[in-house]
């Protein structure tokens, strides 16, 4: 699934802000403006006098233009972190937009004030063009995706005209396509926060404890919490076009991931003038603990040269190992591969260190030439199994791929002697890898490919220690598909034939009841629960 | 005051679109549109404006047109199609657990000092009547502020968080999708939509405000504690 073609008619706009071209090095706003257009014709750029500290230009700026015009997007290039975003929200309104599909990039940091010429140019148009499909995938937002918020400075024209609050987006559970009436409780276990909880039936989200790390969105196996702004298609239209837009030509391209914590070493880079490669290509996530390895290893099957990840200073809103062990994982991947594992890095947060860093790319690295065209799909939950399987054939692994892992984004279920058959894991399973299977035998099956090691079905096995789930990648077990892990026969019923129960549960209850109970059991073993309540005795 | 005003505005757009009714609201909107553009440093702007359009435009031609909308739209049939405006429907499972959250609505109506006009011929769990009951309760905030009495104001502020956490948030946003999924005209779509952005960015900025005054009164407490002249 590619980023979506705008609708006929509708128009992105990209405003940029006029000191840009003095800022730093410069940036020539000219040639970004006919870049981005000769790429999308359906991009209107603009260049506005002082728009960093008059956003209250923005919605007259967008109005004006042919009346046949629908800017349905903005976009802001911008020449460091938003002064007044109350007001950068309150300028979306006016102009019939929704401010949380409003994508701002510092064009400052990221390419004015850190690359000298013409590298600077380049690469805020490549920003630009990624932004550009991160805001056109903007699914839309709802009242429960917002939460208000006093900015930490009020300025004499916020108090003039009433913009006092900045609203946050926060993520939000779909009631309707959600599925905790099935038993899935996967966000509410993995909140580092306790935001979420069960009230009347459905997910609810206590704002005043959410800090949005986004951990809850890429948690959910059912796709089900939107979250405007960060969203994984959003995240996925953004860097599958930083690697493949014709926009700017800055050698292999690498995707630097930063958190907003951690967005503050490179502007501290920037304010510094401290140059580093320009291929990097940075992209701010909410928290880091909020992106799989799948997401790192996405990046590597479009293309990437090189990724990394900047160590948040501030524990991320959640714990630092996560990305650590991601990172891990996707390193052992790569080297079980025959990669090299340095293409996937965890880099300082201390400006010193950082800069080494940056200055050094993983010898040999190039874009691939075969990338995954612009699959965003990649980074959505279900394609999983096919980003590893992806990079797997394109690499053209050793057939056994196959290694424990503890951030392996699968997992394997053993079922040792014992099992009945009863089910109860099956309807506990929140992926559906697991199925029970009931058409002749009973037959308890697993898809490798979806089995994320939740382990949300180990509490619901009445057999103690008869299941097992191992974190692991193994590329023939995910290639496998569907298969059957334990199979019984169904004993049946002496009046109709109907299936009574699993031959092994019968087992279990004659194990359980047998002696004191024996007439009951022999009655439960002999007939279906129909034929019993018509049955003699 | 803005802020009662817009409850008084959904409440009444819930009731039967009698001619009056409809007169009344459109006199109401037309000023709040002319100066609608004030709001926009908030998020119910872009609803809060498509609201007042609406009102503007029901006029004594569409009346009739309201009125059938208004009564497919909110009575229960026989094979359960509709959008009853009443929060048990939405809430509750049993007729027990009902009248439970029913009781739960007029008690919290009591210990406010308030009583159901039985005029009205709506229960206390009507749409109509909670949304009512937050306009009084933003009109005795309003009395607070002017009187300066920061007890009273949070007093007030924490009886409307609670009721709309305990009651409307549960239950207006499920009611709006299903009107919106009923709703052939559009009037009802945009009423709902309207009122479940209100109530939760309401919700959240009442959270907003009473930390806001519970930082200032602590901060006040510290100063006078260790003395400070403020």
């Amino acid at each position: 699934m590619n980023a979506p073609p705008p609708a006929a008619g509708e128009r992105t706009a990209v405003l940029l802000c006029a000191d840009l071209e003095t800022l730093g090095h410069g940036l020539d706003l000219r040639a970004i403006q006919a870049s981005l257009t000769a790429a999308d014709p359906s991009v209107r750029v603009r260049v506005v006098p002082d728009l960093c500290r008059r956003p209250d230009r923005i919605a007259g700026v967008i109005r004006t233009g042919s009346d046949r015009d629908r800017v349905s997007r903005l976009v802001l290039g911008l020449c460091g972190r938003p002064p007044a975003l109350a007001e950068v929200q309150a300028e979306a309104r006016k102009a019939g937009l929704d401010p949380l599909g409003v994508e701002l990039v510092n064009l400052g940091t990221h390419a004015a004030r850190v690359h000298p010429r013409p590298q600077p140019t380049a690469k805020a148009a490549i920003l630009l063009a990624g932004v550009v499909a991160k805001a056109r995938a903007f699914g839309g937002s709802r009242a429960e995706n917002l939460k208000p918020v006093l900015p930490a400075v009020v300025s004499r024209r916020s108090l003039v005209s009433l913009t006092l609050l900045e609203y946050q987006a926060v993520p939000s559970a779909q009631a309707e396509r959600c599925r905790v009436e099935q038993g899935c409780r996967e966000c509410i276990r993995l909140c580092p926060f306790d935001a979420l909880d069960l009230e009347d039936g459905a997910i609810r989200l206590a704002k005043s404890r959410c800090t949005a790390c986004g951990v809850c969105v890429t948690a959910c196996p059912h796709e089900v919490i939107d979250f405007p702004g960060a969203a994984p298609e959003q995240i996925g239209a953004q860097i599958a076009t930083l690697l493949s837009t014709p926009v700017g030509e800055v050698g292999p391209r690498a995707i630097l991931i930063v958190c907003r914590h951690g967005a503050r070493a490179l502007e501290g880079l920037a304010a510094r003038g401290v140059s580093y490669p320009p291929q990097w290509l940075p992209i701010e996530v909410p928290s880091l603990a909020m992106v799989p390895a799948t997401w790192l290893l996405g990046c590597i099957a479009l293309g990437a040269a090189a990724v990394a990840v900047i160590r948040c200073p501030e524990g991320c809103d959640g714990p630092q190992t996560r990305s650590d062990e991601a990172v891990d994982y996707c390193r052992t991947l790569l080297g079980r591969l025959g990669d090299e594992e340095g293409r996937i890095r965890l880099l300082p947060n201390d400006d010193a260190v950082l800069i080494d860093a940056l200055n050094t790319l993983p010898a040999g690295a190039s874009a691939v030439d075969t990338p995954a065209g612009s699959d965003i799909d990649l980074f959505a939950y279900h394609s999983r199994a096919r980003t590893v399987l992806g990079l797997v054939d394109r690499e053209q692994a050793p057939a056994s791929v196959s290694f424990a892992h503890a951030a392996s984004p699968f997992g394997f279920l053993e079922v040792a002697a014992g099992c009945t058959l009863c089910g109860d894991c099956a309807r506990a399973c929140p992926t559906g890898a697991l199925l029970l299977e009931a058409d002749g035998d009973a037959v308890l099956s697993l898809d490798a490919a979806r089995c994320t090691a939740c382990e949300q079905c180990l509490p619901t096995c009445p057999e103690p220690g008869v299941l097992r789930v191992r974190r692991a990648t193994d590329r023939e077990r995910l290639s496998r598909g569907r298969t059957p892990l334990i199979r019984d026969r169904y004993r049946r019923c002496v009046v109709c034939g109907e299936p009574i129960a699993p031959e092994a549960m019968l087992r279990r209850i004659t194990a359980l009841l047998g002696g004191e109970h024996a007439d009951t059991v022999e009655v439960i073993s002999q007939y279906c629960p129909a034929c019993r309540s018509s049955s003699p005795g | 005051m803005l802020r009662g005003t817009a409850y008084r505005l959904f409440a009444a757009s819930l009731l039967p679109p009698d001619r009056p009714r409809l007169a009344r609201l459109r006199a109401a909107a037309r000023p709040l549109l002319r100066s609608a553009t004030v709001l926009a440093g908030l998020a119910i702007f872009d609803p809060w404006v498509q609201f007042l359009r609406v009102l503007r435009a029901a006029d004594d031609g569409t009346a009739a047109t309201l009125e059938t909308e208004f009564a497919r739209v909110f009575a229960l049939t026989g094979n359960g199609a509709g959008c009853p405006p009443y929060e048990s429907h939405y809430r509750a499972t049993d007729a027990e657990t009902g009248a439970r959250l029913t009781a739960l609505v007029e008690q919290e109506y009591a210990t406010a000092g308030v009583h159901l006009n039985s005029a009205v011929g709506a229960p206390p769990d009507h749409a109509a009547v909670e949304l009512e009951f937050m306009a009084f309760l933003c009109d005795a905030e309003g009395r607070a502020w002017e009187g300066k009495l920061l007890g009273d104001c949070t007093r007030v502020l924490e009886r409307q968080r609670r009721f709309l956490q305990n009651h409307l948030v549960r239950w207006l946003p499920s009611f709006a999708r299903a009107v919106a999924e009923t709703d052939r005209q559009g009037f009802y779509t945009t009423v709902g939509r309207v009122a479940a952005a209100f109530i939760h960015h309401d919700a959240d900025l009442i959270h907003l405000l009473l930390e806001q005054a519970t930082t200032a009164r602590d901060t006040n407490g510290l100063a006078a504690e260790s003395g400070v002249r403020r």
